[in-house]
């Protein structure tokens, strides 16, 4: 076996660091070396039976650089209770097995919905921004705003407390070229995206972070007191532990909870009924009973559209419904961005793919029946018709994440007709050109031809 | 490039017990230890010994490898990708794994050795979501751990992995 002699670490570099500048060897740094990897082996080798007691089993021996490889792969809403294993299995997964998530993770800000303040955006310009997407960039050890100096080679990179995430995929720019203006529009979403400040409606959705399939709010704890966001970077700093642990905390208890209501009735669907109900068992669970408006909200909460199938008496009118808009609207983005978080990256290219291509139909369609009506004025001097083929279309939202199975099966097949007609088309059109180019002559322009007839 | 008379090439592998697989080249150099055995002491034709692997578990890793001959070297990119989802296992892949316990360790361990990486993360995979949901005695019984926990520090492990208004 000879695992803890010769494990399957990464090389030590240790001593290649001192040669890079710093800003390069923050990317090369893993922020552990084989010492860190040889610890955790040793750890869980030790714990492994070596004598003849363990004969009852007859399976062949992994040695523990392949066990700590399966440990990658266990899906995040089972991994806790590996925990429980054995010492190595908690340090490991406690240790390089968390840094591996944050490598993945994505924390995702969500403006609120597209009314009130953010009214004066375009459809357009609300789908561009109304998600701010964070990703991993790197560690740092305190609460700073600048990059971690010099790495500490005191202990693995997983030691650090705050992890910084950025964006890269031009949010901020996307802010700068919006019709409203810049100062109305920073301090809108600066309102919206600021961890800490207390939303209008208890349980409406802010932060929520991503890992796999996974996709929940930042439990409430942590986005009050251990996440801060810096505008102008657009960065996060993130006390990276406590949240990827609250998520895969709450996402073992959505699993355990779908696993105990399976075949109930539901309200919305099924898995929806039971990520509200772990979503409103966590934030009830921060309540303060001694607090007069934890309190209130509490039994607010009491009053919200029941699960499972219960019937609802009385909705709460409003503005007394206020906790029950802001779960629907929360619920509108967590259920698409899980459902987007279930797809791989093919499948999410085909549907955006399949919305360029449906919006470039709708704009040609769009120009045709603009040009037909104006044949059908010129031809017949009357005032435009207006029937075309456009009314038979039906609207669909922006993002094509949030069309269901048989939309995109509609669209697909309209937009495949489209393009197989697509020489069609453009001889109609030369046509309606031509012809309109001629209907369009006023009628004295061959009065000065000079023709004598 | 070799020319395509080369990569018809045949190897011939002996396996732990002593029994002769003859395979193409291409398909046996899926296996970096032999890509780089080949590489090295060049093909003379000699049967090439693989002494930790036997000849039931060889067949089967070559079968994994003829599927998957033509696939593309994986790039650092894939592999952040591939680690993404313990889940996505590949139709062909995942039927290949319909094995007992025993074989799929034995097939992890021979990938190991043989330095194919793809296969013995496709093993991995199949492992880990094989007994994702069992009980921690379960999962020891699997890999022969013991468990060193005193019963209070399993408690403590209990209470940490879930949220404490839950108990």
């Amino acid at each position: 076996m000879g695992s803890t002699q010769s494990p399957m670490a990464i090389d030590d570099h240790g001593d290649d660091d001192a040669l890079l500048p710093s800003y390069l060897a923050r990317h090369t740094a893993l922020g552990f070396d084989a010492d860190d990897i040889a610890a955790l082996i040793s750890s869980i080798d030790s714990s492994e039976i070596r004598t003849s007691q363990s004969s009852a089993s007859s399976l062949p021996h992994l040695p523990a650089e392949i066990v700590l490889h399966v440990l990658d792969y266990v899906p995040i809403n089972y991994v806790l209770e590996w925990r429980l294993v054995c010492r190595g299995f908690r340090d490991a997964i406690d240790g390089p097995v968390m840094y591996d998530y944050l490598q993945r993770a994505e924390l995702i800000g969500y403006i609120g919905p597209h009314l009130e303040t953010l009214e004066p955006l375009s459809e357009a310009e609300y789908e561009k921004l109304h998600l701010l997407r964070v990703r991993f960039l790197h560690m740092a050890d305190e609460r700073t705003w600048s990059p971690m100096e010099e790495p500490r080679r005191s202990g693995p990179k997983w030691a650090c407390n705050y992890a910084i995430f950025g964006n890269d995929n031009g949010w901020r720019h996307d802010m700068e070229q919006c019709m409203v203006p810049f100062a109305q529009l920073d301090e809108a979403i600066r309102f919206r995206l600021e961890p800490c400040a207390v939303e209008e409606y208890y349980g409406a959705l802010k932060w929520c972070v991503r890992l796999d399939e996974a996709v929940l709010d930042v439990e409430v704890m942590i986005q009050a007191r251990k996440m801060f966001v810096d505008f102008v970077f657009v960065e996060v700093h993130a006390y990276w532990k406590d949240l990827l642990f609250g998520l895969l905390k709450t996402e073992t208890m959505l699993r355990k909870k779908m696993d105990e209501k399976r075949g109930s009735a539901f309200t919305y669907s099924f898995s929806e009924d039971c990520l509200r109900a772990v979503r409103r068992q966590r934030f009830r669970s921060v309540l303060d009973p001694s607090d007069r408006s934890d309190r209130q909200l509490s039994w607010a909460m009491d009053l919200m559209h029941p699960l499972f199938g219960k019937i609802q008496y009385d909705r709460a009118s409003e503005p007394w419904d206020g906790l029950e808009r802001a779960e629907d609207d929360a619920m509108i983005i967590l259920m698409i961005l899980r459902r987007e978080a279930c797809m791989n990256a093919k499948e999410v290219a085909y549907l955006t793919q399949l919305a360029r291509d449906r919006a470039a139909m709708v704009e040609e369609l769009k120009a045709i029946s603009e040009l037909f009506s104006k044949w059908k004025k010129n031809l017949y001097s009357t005032k435009a018709f207006h029937s075309s083929f456009m009314e038979t279309m039906p609207t669909v939202a922006l993002n094509p994440l949030f069309w269901s199975d048989e939309i995109i099966r509609e669209e697909a097949e309209r937009v495949r007709k489209w393009q197989s007609q697509k020489r069609m088309i453009e001889q109609v059109v030369t046509l309606l050109e031509a012809s309109n180019e001629v209907l369009e002559l006023s009628e004295d322009a061959f009065d000065d031809v000079g023709s004598e007839v | 490039m070799a020319a395509t008379s080369a990569d018809a090439k045949k190897v011939t592998l002996t396996t732990s017990d002593n029994a002769d697989l003859t395979v193409e080249r291409e398909v046996a150099e899926r296996s970096i230890l032999i890509k780089n055995l080949l590489e090295d002491i060049g093909d003379n034709g000699d049967a090439i010994p693989i002494p930790n692997v036997n000849e039931a578990v060889m067949k089967k890793v070559l079968e994994w490898c003829e599927q998957h001959r033509k696939d593309p070297p994986a790039s650092q990119d894939d592999d952040a990708d591939s680690r993404k989802k313990s889940t996505d296992i590949d139709e062909w892949d995942q039927k290949f794994m319909q094995v007992d316990q025993e074989m799929l360790f034995e097939i992890i361990l021979a990938a190991n050795y043989l330095d194919i990486k793809a296969l013995l993360d496709v093993g991995c995979k199949t492992v880990a979501n094989m007994i994702k949901g069992k009980s921690p005695d379960e999962i020891r019984k699997t890999f022969n751990i013991q468990n060193d926990f005193t019963p209070e520090e399993e408690d403590q492990i209990r209470r940490e992995n879930e949220w404490a208004e839950d108990r």
